[in-house]
């Protein structure tokens, strides 16, 4: 077949959408880039210079941050997908209850991060219904650090409960792609619960299990919302950090730096996962 | 089992598909080795090893089916329409590979079929079931020849099915007053009502033939339609306000509107239950 040349109306047709990207997306990632080499600077000369890279990639707070941001996402993406995983498995067959069940379930998405953190924060906190019931039932003798604890058990709870609705939805499309038959076969040939499990459902909802653990890390490496209210004092996420510095500090440069790591981790992660979607389709 | 969509699992290679059930039963690598290794060569698949169900053509994805059911020596094998997704062709090749290889294995094998060519060709018995019940049981030939009811008449084979009244009893041989005439029937055996009662018969379109003088059970119609089919002629027609159909190896090209007669041998009938 002889493939159709693009026409400028074609172009222009295309503009809305890539022009939009391009013009708003690309061009902040660009800026953000060139003010963390001191050009088009907002509160000094522009100048190009190393300086705000020294400055962050010396400091300990910043990489502390970077950690503690790779940790949140890495934590955040695994844990809502085990979790998601089974309630999606649950969900592959309709049943009685289970479209309203569904539809509570999904509530999560419809609340935005700072309010889900502040419903959230009121459970967990340390004064919160849990401990006060875990007190009451005579279960622990003095309430536990679930809020802003160091390690940031908080946030990767508050992550999963947010977007665990938004998860589930790939999830459960990719199962619900898995045909019957090929599960009734693996049965018939004397294959028990754990072993459709781990050898059809798994691997042949791996590209849905891998988008969600991809989207979910950009999320969660990126939130600010949820680690400013539930996350430890230190360190601070990247986003946080990057709050900080530009408007506590004044430091917009080295903010910059900070935009630019976190783009291009984002990115960096984003190729690890599409080599390990390549690599499980192959292999598995 | 045999599914029929195949039910291959996709995200395996073909190795691992028909290995799977050996996987499941815990049986030792070099076992698994030695008996995938056996079918394969048994089923001509050798060769696609490393490939994904997805890059096997329909015949292919069919053998790599029948290979994992039979890998793992069930007591009973069943096929759920395992050829109903292969070209004409490719079944008719596929089902006697079926037979042959049911045959070597030994393995009784129940075959879940809708296509009656398929049911006579791979059986040793039929059962034909309608809405969950059990019509008749038999070997092809009998199930073909003396269908018992008229669902197993018209589910195997083509049929001409009519009512009449027996008016007449003379040994074996029973007179009966059908919509297009009188037709004398053998019953063969068959537990055949008393005179005067109601009965249902059938006759295969392939049991006419053209009349002959001293043919019995002479029919006269008109041709409503003449389908030629190269080996048989395919024909319509209209016996008294009743439609008739016969198939009939003719040189002669015959068209609508010819009247034509026939005569049905009397051990051509069956007698229906209902």
């Amino acid at each position: 077949m002889k493939e159709k040349e693009i026409s400028p109306i074609d172009i222009l047709m295309l503009l809305s959408g890539v022009g939009f990207i391009l013009l708003f997306i690309g061009f902040a990632i660009f800026l953000t880039l060139f003010q963390s080499f001191g050009l088009f600077s907002i509160t000094r000369k522009s100048a190009f210079t190393l300086e705000n890279w020294k400055a962050v990639l010396q400091a300990k707070e910043p990489m502390d941050s970077l950690f503690f941001s790779l940790k949140m996402g890495l934590l955040s993406s695994i844990g809502t997908v085990v979790v998601a995983f089974p309630i999606a498995l649950f969900f592959r067959k309709g049943g009685t209850g289970k479209g309203i069940l569904g539809s509570i379930i999904k509530v999560p998405l419809f609340i935005p991060a700072l309010v889900a953190a502040f419903l959230i924060l009121n459970l967990i906190a340390y004064h919160g219904l849990v401990n006060t019931t875990l007190m009451l039932l005579n279960l622990i003798h003095e309430p536990l650090r679930m809020l802003n604890d160091k390690f940031g058990w908080g946030v990767v709870f508050i992550q999963i409960w947010k977007n665990l609705p938004f998860v589930l939805l790939i999830v459960m499309a990719s199962l619900a792609a898995i045909r019957d038959d090929t599960i009734d076969a693996a049965k018939n040939l004397g294959a028990g619960y754990w072993s459709v499990f781990f050898r059809m459902y798994v691997p042949l909802a791996m590209p849905g299990i891998l988008v969600s653990m991809i989207l979910m890390f950009i999320r969660a490496f990126g939130d600010f919302p949820i680690t400013s209210v539930a996350g430890p004092i230190y360190p601070a996420s990247m986003a946080v950090r990057m709050h900080i510095m530009a408007t506590v500090f004044q430091e917009w440069d080295q903010a910059a730096v900070l935009g630019v790591i976190i783009i291009v981790t984002t990115f960096m992660v984003i190729w690890a996962y599409s080599r390990l979607a390549e690599f499980v389709k192959r292999e598995v | 089992m045999c599914f029929q969509s195949y039910a291959l699992f996709p995200h395996m290679s073909v190795w691992n598909n028909i290995s799977f059930g050996l996987k499941m039963q815990k049986i030792s690598q070099q076992e698994q080795k030695k008996r995938v290794s056996k079918v394969m060569g048994m089923l001509g698949i050798e060769g696609l090893e490393k490939r994904k169900p997805g890059e096997l053509s329909g015949g292919q994805q069919q053998r790599v089916a029948l290979a994992r059911a039979i890998v793992t020596e069930p007591q009973v094998l069943l096929f759920d329409e395992p050829l109903s997704n292969l070209d004409a062709k490719l079944r008719v090749q596929v089902r006697v590979e079926i037979r042959e290889m049911q045959k070597r294995l030994g393995i009784t094998t129940i075959y879940v079929t809708h296509d009656q060519d398929e049911a006579l060709a791979i059986s040793d018995r039929i059962v034909v079931m309608n809405r969950g019940h059990i019509e008749q049981l038999g070997d092809p030939y009998t199930i073909y020849r003396n269908p018992e009811t008229s669902f197993v008449a018209g589910f195997i084979g083509l049929a001409n099915i009519y009512e009449g009244t027996i008016v007449a009893r003379d040994g074996s041989r029973y007179t009966v007053e059908a919509p297009f005439g009188k037709v004398v029937i053998v019953s063969d055996g068959q537990k055949i009502p008393e005179a005067s009662k109601t009965v249902k018969f059938v006759w295969r379109p392939e049991d006419m033939k053209i009349y002959t003088q001293g043919a019995p059970n002479r029919v006269k119609g008109k041709i409503l339609q003449a389908v030629f089919m190269g080996n048989i002629t395919d024909i319509f027609m209209d016996v008294q306000g009743n439609k008739m159909r016969a198939q009939i190896d003719e040189s002669r090209k015959l068209i609508t509107g010819d009247v034509i007669e026939f005569s049905i041998p009397e051990d051509a009938f069956s007698i229906l239950r209902r």
